[in-house]
């Protein structure tokens, strides 16, 4: 297990390295590293933001009443809404960050074959431009994010998920299906 | 021939009684006499149920769970894994209802417990739905005696859950350690296929740690795999909805496909062997046999 992790993080820190020695970006590593402490700051705020207001709210805990579930998970949606009703895309993640995660995004899929890419892609829902607190729609697929991907992707708290969304990456709070930031037209066309 | 008139009336009554009637008949599902079971169905062994991709709410899911309700009467599991694609669709309230507690009513009557995994048509939050026992995480473990299960969410497969995976396994001191997920490593499926950044990610824990069967749905068929690296192999997401003939005819890699209809697997654990059966929505055993551990094998055979 460790072999493969291992590997597959130190192609992480060179891609990271990469993306700062790469003309295009001319970022240097303490650049990065700044702009993904930024990036960790702004979701602690966004946390902190649904922390408090989960403390106002009957508690996303087990319950037997699925009724009891979907009443919390609306009330938690809602002041998740109204708290952030003046959000706007790149609100959580910075524009250098954004650069970073589409060129991972970007050697990602060089590396995949064309029936790979297929796969990965097709259930992604077609989708416009995504907005900032829409709702995941109930009926379509959640595609799954390519774990080989995720590796390479800053991580995010465990309530935050990364979904292919069209062409564009959404930023999903899991517990709620909003959309709380995206990248627009990220992802290659499919 | 002719009849008295007085009885014409009470003929075209019997007439549409009899039409009434035939048609009734046509629209139940067929149910042939169970055949008998090919698992031991032991006093001390572990039972379960195996389902994916359960979650319609419509006539077919509905028609596997009376057979599953059916086959406990002669085959008593106390607890079911569900693979994943738990509520297709909406997930309000009377979702969880119509695609899940009523069409297994008679089994959670009876206090089976379902351990829930996440599919790509489900929302994280199930994971606070009690009924899945998935006490608020998206992955988790349960044990039973001598086999401890390792509930994946594949569809969000995060360095923080495969950091889990490895301390999980590492640690487990099961005799059997099984893991249960949505997406299938290896798959003969034409419509999905194999999921190669699973196997470059997770199979390496599952080899590493003495891992000898893995569930997963997904494919809405059901098949059972010759073993890849030494592991068992079993995709059961035939619970409700059908990929007719998906299935690849001429894959190396299937030990045993069904892809007609839809179905679900019994599963028993007896020491150091796994029995298991499949059974078709018409109550038919498609696939039936027994795993032993590698552990034990691998000694048998070198003595």
């Amino acid at each position: 297990m460790r072999c493969p992790l291992f590997v597959a993080g130190v192609l992480s820190l060179v891609t990271v390295a990469a993306v700062a020695q790469t003309p295009g970006t001319r970022q240097p590593v303490n650049a990065q590293a700044a702009a993904l402490q930024d990036f960790q700051m702004r979701l602690d705020e966004y946390l902190k933001l649904r922390a408090t207001l989960v403390r106002g709210l009957k508690p996303l805990a087990p319950t037997p009443s699925a009724t009891e579930l979907a009443a919390r998970q609306a009330a938690l949606a809602a002041a998740l809404k109204k708290a952030r009703a003046g959000a706007k895309p790149g609100d959580l993640v910075p524009q250098n960050v954004v650069a970073q995660i589409a060129k991972a995004i970007r050697d990602d899929f060089t590396r995949r074959s064309a029936a790979d890419e297929r796969a990965t892609f097709s259930e992604v829902p077609n989708a416009v431009r995504p907005a900032i607190n829409q709702t995941y729609p109930a009926d379509a697929a959640l595609p799954t994010v390519p774990p080989l991907l995720l590796l390479n992707l800053p991580r995010l708290p465990d309530n935050l998920q990364y979904r292919f969304y069209g062409r564009h990456l959404i930023l999903l709070d899991g517990d709620t299906q909003i959309i709380v930031d995206y990248i627009a037209n990220v992802l290659p066309p499919h | 021939m002719s009849f008295p008139r007085t009885d014409v009336p009470r003929l075209r009554t019997l007439l549409i009684t009899l039409c009434l009637a035939v048609s009734v008949a046509a629209a139940q599902p067929v149910r042939p006499a169970a055949p008998p079971s090919t698992l031991p169905n032991a006093a001390n062994s572990v039972k379960f149920l195996v389902i994916g991709d359960t979650g319609t709410g419509g006539r077919e899911q509905y028609q596997v769970a009376v057979k599953i309700a059916d086959a406990r009467q002669r085959f008593p599991f106390t607890f079911a894994i569900m693979l994943g694609d738990n509520l297709y669709g909406s997930e309000n309230a009377s979702a969880y209802v119509s695609k899940f507690e009523r069409p297994y009513k008679p089994l959670l009557d009876a206090g089976v417990k379902f351990y829930a995994a996440l599919g790509n048509h489900d929302e994280p939050s199930q994971r606070n739905y009690e009924k899945f026992n998935m006490d608020g995480n998206r992955y988790y473990t349960h044990g039973h005696d001598d086999v401890e299960f390792f509930v994946l969410d594949s569809t969000y497969m995060t360095p923080q859950q495969i950091d889990w995976l490895g301390n999980e396994l590492e640690e487990s001191d099961a005799k059997w350690k099984i893991p249960y997920m949505h997406h299938p490593m290896y798959s003969s499926g034409e419509k999905h296929g194999s999921e190669r950044d699973l196997q470059a990610l997770v199979e390496p824990l599952f080899v590493k740690h003495g891992v000898d069967v893995v569930f997963a749905g997904h494919e809405h068929f059901y098949e059972r795999l010759k073993p890849q690296k030494g592991i068992f192999y079993i995709t059961q997401g035939g619970g409700a909805k059908l990929r007719k003939g998906n299935l690849r005819d001429n894959s190396v890699m299937t030990a045993k496909g069904f892809d007609t209809d839809r179905s679900f697997t019994l599963v028993e654990i007896l020491e150091d062997h796994m029995f298991f059966e499949t059974v078709s929505r018409l109550g038919q055993v498609v696939d039936s046999g027994v795993i032993t551990r590698r552990e034990v094998s691998e000694t048998t055979s070198t003595k």
